[in-house]
């Protein structure tokens, strides 16, 4: 668990550090849409520090499509 | 990024080659392989032939907004709200992929070759040059990628040449061997990875610097046959190397390398292939990096496109590490979801565009 905080901590130090040269005056919208996938991240970072297997990217895109994807397997396997 | 950014016809070329050749001529063989058996050759040449649909509705909306890309032309057509229902699915379908590559090439990596060292060290190292070449710009882009492809070709070809002596074109036959349904699922699996992709570079060829003397698309064509071509033909080479074995190798062409032996001076030359795969996946990598960051800043309106270089690279690092727990995870994903994905979330999208477009006057 240990190595997987220090990534993290990297990651987020060497973002910071691009965040202060990147200073410019952002736009409202700008800073809104960089302060959500930063929480995303904050997300994403919990499930890989703690190594469980929470909600993610491929199950919200399963999830509409997983039934049809199967359909088509079974058609082309059967 | 500066401001004004354009890159010349034969610049162009090369970057949709390496975009669509870069690391499929690594990663394809072993899935078609699998699923088409001797036909895999066959499937490729089918959807690739295919592809030239999508080539051809992307060079026509290109043709008729040069200055404009995907994003910002479908914004003009359907409307913001429309744009912004259609265009998130596809940014979230581009952070799947670009994690899915990542996650293909680090766990070669992890599998294969460097097995003690951990998944995120791969990543995170790939992702970090992607992101500082993407904050770079397209134009060095062009210019990395142009000696980079020759590169990947050269080992790529130097593999199969050094096996000259373990070709046994019986193996080959029977073409057809379960009927016709293997070969279509191979075709069905091939257009989700690599010939949807072709719709993403629709982001990238606002780029273009108009040079109306030169022929783009008759070009932009031939290089889409020549990645049918040469598709088919490294599937054709693995499989007279290999012969049945093939069928459960996710990587042929590492396999063929591993048995390279002339005299005893050129032997198991694998890891040539370990560097072959690092360069396709990296500019493979970058460029979907690149296409992401250019549909989230203009989706939103974002003028600072530099900024969500880094937050963006960041959640493609998390995704591709957070996704999947092993291999086969990966596995069922590229090749049961990801061809529905890339049909629903990017074809039908693009169909609607182009239609909208049809009956649309250019002035509106």
């Amino acid at each position: 668990m240990t190595e997987p905080i220090i990534v993290i901590v990297i990651v987020y130090l060497f973002l910071g550090y691009c965040r202060l040269l990147d200073r410019t005056k952002h736009q409202r919208r700008e800073n809104v849409i960089y302060i959500g996938a930063l929480l995303l991240s904050f997300y994403l970072s919990f499930l890989f520090i703690t190594g469980t297997d929470g909600f993610n990217l491929n199950d919200l895109l399963d999830w509409p499509f997983e039934m049809p994807a199967r359909g088509i397997l079974k058609f082309f396997t059967s | 990024m500066r401001k004004v950014e354009a890159v010349g016809n034969w610049q162009m070329i090369i970057l949709f080659q390496a975009f669509i050749t870069g690391s499929s001529i690594l990663n394809i063989q072993g899935p078609l392989i699998g699923i088409a058996q001797n036909g895999a050759w066959i499937s490729i040449l089918i959807i690739n032939a295919f592809s030239f649909f999508i080539l051809a509705l992307i060079l026509r909306l290109h043709e008729r907004y040069p200055d404009e890309s995907y994003i910002q032309y479908s914004k003009k057509l359907l409307g913001k709200p429309l744009a912004l229902i259609l265009g998130v699915p596809l940014l979230l379908l581009l952070f799947h992929f670009n994690a899915n590559i990542t996650y293909g090439m680090g766990q070669f990596f992890t599998t294969s070759m460097m097995k003690e060292t951990p998944l995120y060290v791969f990543h995170f190292l790939i992702l970090m040059v992607a992101g500082l070449t993407v904050r770079s710009g397209v134009e060095v882009m062009a210019r990395m990628f142009n000696g980079l492809l020759f590169f990947v070709l050269f080992i790529i070809l130097l593999i199969f040449l050094l096996n000259i002596t373990h070709y046994h074109p019986k193996f080959l036959f029977p073409v057809v061997p379960n009927g016709w349904k293997p070969i279509l699922h191979g075709a069905y699996v091939g257009f989700g990875f690599p010939y949807m992709d072709i719709m993403y570079f629709a982001m990238i060829l606002p780029f273009l610097k108009r040079e109306k003397d030169k022929p783009f698309k008759r070009w932009m064509y031939a290089g889409l046959l020549f990645n049918g071509l040469i598709l088919a033909f490294t599937i054709v080479a693995s499989l007279m190397i290999l012969g049945p074995i093939a069928m459960s190798e996710k990587f042929p062409i590492y396999q063929a390398a591993r048995i390279i032996e002339i005299g005893e001076i050129i032997q198991r030359v694998e890891s040539v292939f370990g560097m072959a795969l690092i360069i396709g996946s990296y500019m493979k990598i970058t460029m979907m990096l690149f296409i992401i960051n250019e549909v989230m800043t203009q989706l939103f309106n974002l003028s600072d496109k530099r900024a969500f270089v880094f937050p963006n690279a960041l959640l493609v690092f998390l995704f591709s590490l957070t996704m999947y727990e092993n291999e086969v995870e990966l596995g069922e994903s590229g090749s049961i979801m990801e061809t529905i994905l890339a049909f629903f979330l990017a074809f039908v999208p693009l169909v609607i565009v182009t239609i909208r477009s049809l009956f649309t006057n250019k002035s509106s």
